[in-house]
């Protein structure tokens, strides 16, 4: 079987993080030295297309209260075995810029003008795609997302998957082969 | 248009129709399977495990807001950013106070901070009028005593004149 590419290879020094979640202040202030860095750079580059330059430094200090919030619960949850602090620091930064513009792009009305029902606090929906199982696999339905929807290369999508892009283009001819089966089956 | 082009976009509507008509709308149950930031930084760090890997394809598969995520913190990671600002750094520093003792110490730094160089010089001047002081008081008490031991000595001697006692003269 053939084995993942990594797309940033682990090379960063594993960190250290007990003295930071025992409330060393010390450590804090190294922490936020060194790593303002990533999390300034993945907001910014979430919040700068969408018009919301402005608010890059406000979206970057959330991500800072939500890492040491509830006793650093968030911190707490990091494993120097699983990945490197830069990425994972990257998602969470990304993840709240996101949910910011998600927030800011929700339609703004008189509270007056709003009906009750709607005011009150629903878990937000999500949307999911759920394709046949005996279809297609999970990998063919992602790599038909990735060539199709996202408008990636060939080689970027081998990169996201960690495979080589010999392995898209052979994934990527099963599930159409697959694909043109059922909708002709359908047609028929 | 070419034939590869056109037979492309048939094949990219293939895909948008079956996942248009696959699409479904949850309120909640999508989001209690979403892996966590741990699992998505592992899978962009290429650490997982193949099972934990195909697991994750499968839920990125079926789930778009994820897969946005996942794409959006890669580019973000390709990309080398610019430096933070010092504001920024400084108001997320001070998200963590200072522990009371390190707090006293910085206080008490501050006010004697800006004395210190007035303070140190009075400091020097004092210490050298002292050391005069004590350096006069201790030659005057030792001429002093000098001076008594000699009328001592001199007493003790019989020097002393006694005009009734002309012999000794």
């Amino acid at each position: 079987m053939q084995q993942p590419i990594p797309l940033c290879p682990v090379t960063e020094p594993a960190e250290d993080l007990s003295r930071l979640v025992a409330g060393d202040k010390a450590e804090w202030d190294r922490f936020v030295q060194r790593y303002a860095r990533v999390i300034f750079a993945a907001v910014r580059r979430r919040l700068v297309p969408a018009g919301r330059a402005h608010e890059v430094d406000d979206v970057a200090q959330d991500v800072f209260v939500k890492l040491c919030g509830r006793e650093f619960h968030l911190l707490r949850n990091y494993d120097p075995g699983r990945a490197k602090l830069s990425t994972w620091l990257t998602v969470i930064a990304t993840s709240t810029s996101i949910d910011h513009l998600r927030r800011q792009s929700a339609p703004t009305a008189a509270l007056d003008a709003v009906p009750e029902a709607v005011l009150a606090v629903d878990p937000k929906p999500f949307e999911r795609i759920k394709i046949p199982p005996d279809l297609l696999s999970p990998r063919q339905a992602l790599v038909l997302e990735l060539l199709y929807r996202r408008d990636l290369e060939v080689a970027d999508a081998a990169e996201m998957l960690g495979v080589n892009p010999q392995t898209v283009r052979s994934t990527h001819h099963k599930a159409l082969v697959k694909l043109r089966a059922h909708f002709n089956e359908k047609s028929d | 248009m070419s034939e590869q082009d056109r037979r492309k976009e048939r094949d990219a509507e293939l895909w948008h129709r079956l996942r248009e008509r696959s699409r479904v709308i949850t309120a909640e149950e999508g989001s209690h399977e979403m892996p966590d930031a741990m699992a998505l930084a592992a899978y962009l760090d290429g650490t997982l495990d193949e099972r934990a890997r195909e697991g994750g394809e499968a839920w990125l598969a079926t789930a778009p807001e994820g897969l946005d995520l996942l794409l959006a913190a890669r580019e973000a990671l390709a990309e080398p950013g610019a430096a933070a600002p010092e504001a920024l750094v400084r108001r997320a520093a001070a998200l963590v106070p200072d522990p009371p003792g390190r707090w006293l110490a910085g206080r008490l730094r501050g006010v004697f901070m800006p004395l210190w160089q007035p303070l140190g010089w009075s400091g020097a001047v004092a210490g050298v009028l002292l050391a005069c002081v004590v350096g006069f008081q201790l030659g005057q008490s030792g001429y002093r005593s000098t001076v008594a031991l000699e009328q001592l000595e001199i007493a003790d001697a019989g020097f002393v004149f006694d005009p009734a006692d002309e012999e000794i003269l």
